[in-house]
């Protein structure tokens, strides 16, 4: 019968109709030996089109008006999860969850509009773009529904990337320009406070206060040197590294800070975690992110550091996750925390995270914040690594 | 904090104060009035009070005919209070006359406003330095022939003086830079100097005026040479309106 | 023998900065001039003498290097005026630039009036 489960053998010509009129009994049988040959042609005929079918990558699912799968390709069987069997004959409704929530309305749609339907999925991270016909079944005058699904996941990460790095060139260039123009104001200040001092006489309180004018002033000017650093455009020099030993330089320099308020930090890093990587940005963003957890920990808790490599979809990652027993992301505020200035640690800039942002997707990775199961601050780093000699 | 450019304020109402020096024909010991040079003081307590640097800054941002027409209608305005039978001679830069088409007609009109006869004017040609259209530099040079002004060369022995300019403007006057007149008194290669352009001069049925005229060796020198009109600080340092009225009253 | 003040011409397109330099440099005793624009320090430079000329990098908006140009027309009008640049923006490249075109200085901006000060009087006193 093969694989696909159909039980019917599609009506191909007039010839073929004599066989099946046969079949049913309205003609004479025909010779044993005709049929012998007719069911060879047919089991190759059927096989092959089950090979074409399953070499699609892309899920297809084939089911009736009212969601009942009748065929899948390897894709889509998989999708589910089962065998063949376990899967058809089940409605395309599998679960409450995505992606099935949104397979299911769109054969609804269609089936209720008789016109093409197309959807987006989001799930998980994974985004899909669907695409849904009916055609006019040939064998029992049963319409059927046609569903393709197509993993642009890849695609959607990129155009945000870019759309991101824009929106970062942009917001560079004209925290660039602030900066610049930041400057003479600054001078003027300075050199007036000077020139007042220079025409006053020589009172120590005049002379403290004029000092503490130019404590904000040097104030001003580190804020703006930070946001010039932020403006400007970066050029990463990339070479192969060990994400390990960036780590764990990181956990060993963070130590001591840690101590001072009673933390502690552990480690369970994976060795030769190897990739492509700027190592001086790359170590000052995750000293960002363990700083971080640092300071939302209290006395005798500890930050935990993970780095391991992972197989996801059949491409390797390199996940790191640092995560702290805090009081967590704010859910309202998560968001938004990579915006610049948007969280601000007392006497930081609010740049941290969003530079740290910036430093993974420039090494083409994705980061993640959440709140950890049991309470506390997670953060999730993923750096796609790929195979070479 | 403004951030408008200086040449604004130079151009605005009473950015320019003009000033005037005396030209005089000196005869034997004393001298008479023969007209007078309209001079242009910048915004006062500006660093372009002083005319050097004024028209310096006026010639780097380009804008000479837009300076050369505030300055006439500075000094048109005030001449009307002097005399009628004087000269005056107003700076005109040869670009100004190259590229300025309508300056022709502006001449016409500000004199018309000032009820001053355009016959008194003496064109006093500055800064030959191109670039500037010959043909209508030319032009203009023979509409204000046309109207019966007079003309005359600056710088001649200096700059982008050159021989050609005299040969195509045929000018009324030739001044002679200060830097020929100072020390000419004790200074024979000076005094050959002058003696050449006099004679040049003469040539072209021009006079020649000299500038910087500052003490009387000098003056004496310069009329054994046969040059007698002379400006310079001998007779008179450039004077405001009223000071010129008292001077010319004395 | 009395010493006649040395003059200083400041350049600089904001007229509070030229304003605030100018009284502390005369009250240390100098001479000072001031521009705003370019053409205009370059007018003053064709009709007087300064012994050194601070100079803000850029005179106009953005992407002005004018401060250059003026580096360029003192170097050749008269070698023995000193330069001082002073610039909000510099990047090392402009730096670079501005001393093989004869800069005697580079500063960037915010510096103290000390210290400009200081490193006026000492290029003042190596003439």
């Amino acid at each position: 019968m093969g694989e696909n489960g159909h039980s019917k053998v599609p009506r191909a010509s007039a010839w073929n109709a004599g066989v099946l009129a046969g079949w049913t009994g309205t003609v004479s049988a025909p010779p044993a030996r005709v049929t012998d040959e007719l069911q060879q042609i047919i089991l190759k005929k059927s096989y092959e089109w089950t090979q074409t079918f399953d070499a699609i990558a892309l899920p297809v699912f084939i089911t009736r008006m009212d969601g009942t799968i009748m065929r899948v390709n390897r894709a889509a069987r998989d999708l589910v999860g089962g065998t063949f069997q376990e899967v058809l004959g089940r409605n395309i409704a599998v679960s409450e969850v995505e992606p099935w929530k949104t397979l299911a309305d769109t054969v609804a749609a269609v089936r209720d509009s008789r016109t093409p339907c197309t959807a987006q999925i989001e799930d998980k991270g994974r985004f899909w773009d669907v695409t849904a016909a009916w055609y006019a079944s040939t064998a029992d005058a049963e319409d059927r529904v046609i569903i393709v699904m197509r993993d642009t996941t890849d695609f959607v990460r990129l155009s945000e990337s870019v759309r991101r790095g824009e929106q970062l060139a942009a917001l560079g260039e004209l925290v660039g320009g602030v900066a610049h123009e930041v400057r003479n104001p600054i001078f003027g200040i300075g050199i007036t406070i000077d020139t007042m001092q220079q025409l006053l006489p020589d009172n120590p309180e005049i002379n403290e206060l004029a000092d503490v004018l130019r404590g904000w002033l040097g104030r001003l000017n580190r804020l703006m040197e930070n946001l010039l650093a932020y403006g400007k455009t970066w050029t990463l020099s990339l070479t192969e590294g060990s994400l390990d030993k960036v780590l764990e330089v990181v956990v060993d320099g963070c130590r001591q800070i840690a101590a001072q308020s009673s933390v502690s930090v552990t480690a369970d890093i994976e060795p030769e975690l190897v990739m492509l990587m700027d190592t001086h940005r790359l170590g000052h963003a995750f000293e960002n992110l363990v700083i971080n957890a640092i300071q939302h920990s209290s006395m005798r808790q500890t930050v935990f550091v993970a780095a391991r490599r992972e197989s996801v979809d059949g491409r390797e990652q390199l996940v790191c996750s640092v995560r702290d027993h805090g009081p967590g992301f704010n859910p309202a505020e998560l968001p938004r925390i990579f915006e610049p200035f948007f969280t601000k640690r007392r006497g930081g800039t609010g740049l941290g995270l969003s530079i740290v942002q910036r430093v993974v997707d420039e090494h083409g990775g994705t980061i993640n914040a959440g709140n950890a199961e049991d309470g506390g601050a997670l953060v999730t780093v993923r750096f796609p690594v790929f195979a070479h000699d | 904090m403004s951030n408008e450019s200086a040449l604004n304020r130079i151009l605005q109402p009473g950015g320019i104060t003009p000033v005037y020096q005396p030209v005089v024909r000196t005869l034997n010991g004393s001298f008479a009035m023969h007209g007078v040079e309209c001079l242009s003081r910048g915004p006062k307590g500006t660093n372009f009070e002083s005319a050097d640097v004024l028209f310096e800054y006026v010639r780097l941002k380009r804008e000479e005919s837009l300076v050369d027409r505030a300055c006439i209608s500075e000094a048109l305005r005030g001449a009307r209070m002097l005399p009628a039978d004087l000269r005056l001679g107003v700076n005109v830069h040869a670009s100004t006359l190259g590229r300025d088409h309508g300056f022709i007609n502006f001449l016409r009109k500000t004199t018309e406003a000032a009820q001053i006869d355009i016959r008194r004017l003496m064109i006093e040609i500055v800064e030959h330095a191109p670039p500037w259209d010959g043909v209508s530099f030319l032009s203009a040079i023979e509409q204000l022939r046309k109207l019966g002004t007079e003309i005359a060369v600056d710088d001649v022995g200096l700059g982008q003086s050159n021989f050609k300019m005299l040969l195509d403007v045929s000018p009324d006057y030739l001044k002679l830079d200060r830097y020929f007149v100072e020390g000419c008194a004790s200074d024979a290669r000076r005094r050959s100097v002058i003696s050449a352009v006099r004679q040049l001069a003469a040539d072209s049925h021009a006079e020649l005026i000299a500038e910087g005229v500052a003490n009387a060796g000098d003056a004496s020198s310069l009329q054994s040479l046969g040059v007698s009109l002379m400006q310079g600080f001998l007779y008179s340092e450039p004077l405001t309106l009223d000071a010129m009225q008292e001077f010319l009253a004395a | 023998m009395l010493k006649v003040a040395d003059r200083i011409l400041i350049v600089d397109d904001e007229e509070l900065i030229v304003l605030t330099m100018r009284r502390y440099f005369e009250g240390l005793g100098y001479h000072v001039d001031a521009a705003h624009e370019l053409e205009e320090a370059q007018a003053l430079l064709a009709n007087r003498q300064y012994d050194l000329v601070i100079c803000d990098l850029r005179l106009t908006g953005i992407g002005g290097v004018e401060g250059l140009q003026i580096v360029a027309d003192i170097h050749q009008r008269c070698a023995n005026t000193r330069v001082v640049l002073l610039s909000a923006f510099g990047t090392p490249e402009i730096e670079r630039e501005s001393y093989n075109r004869g800069a005697d200085a580079f500063l960037h901006k915010p510096k103290s009036m000390m210290e400009i000060a200081s490193v006026a009087m000492n290029l003042l006193e190596q003439r």
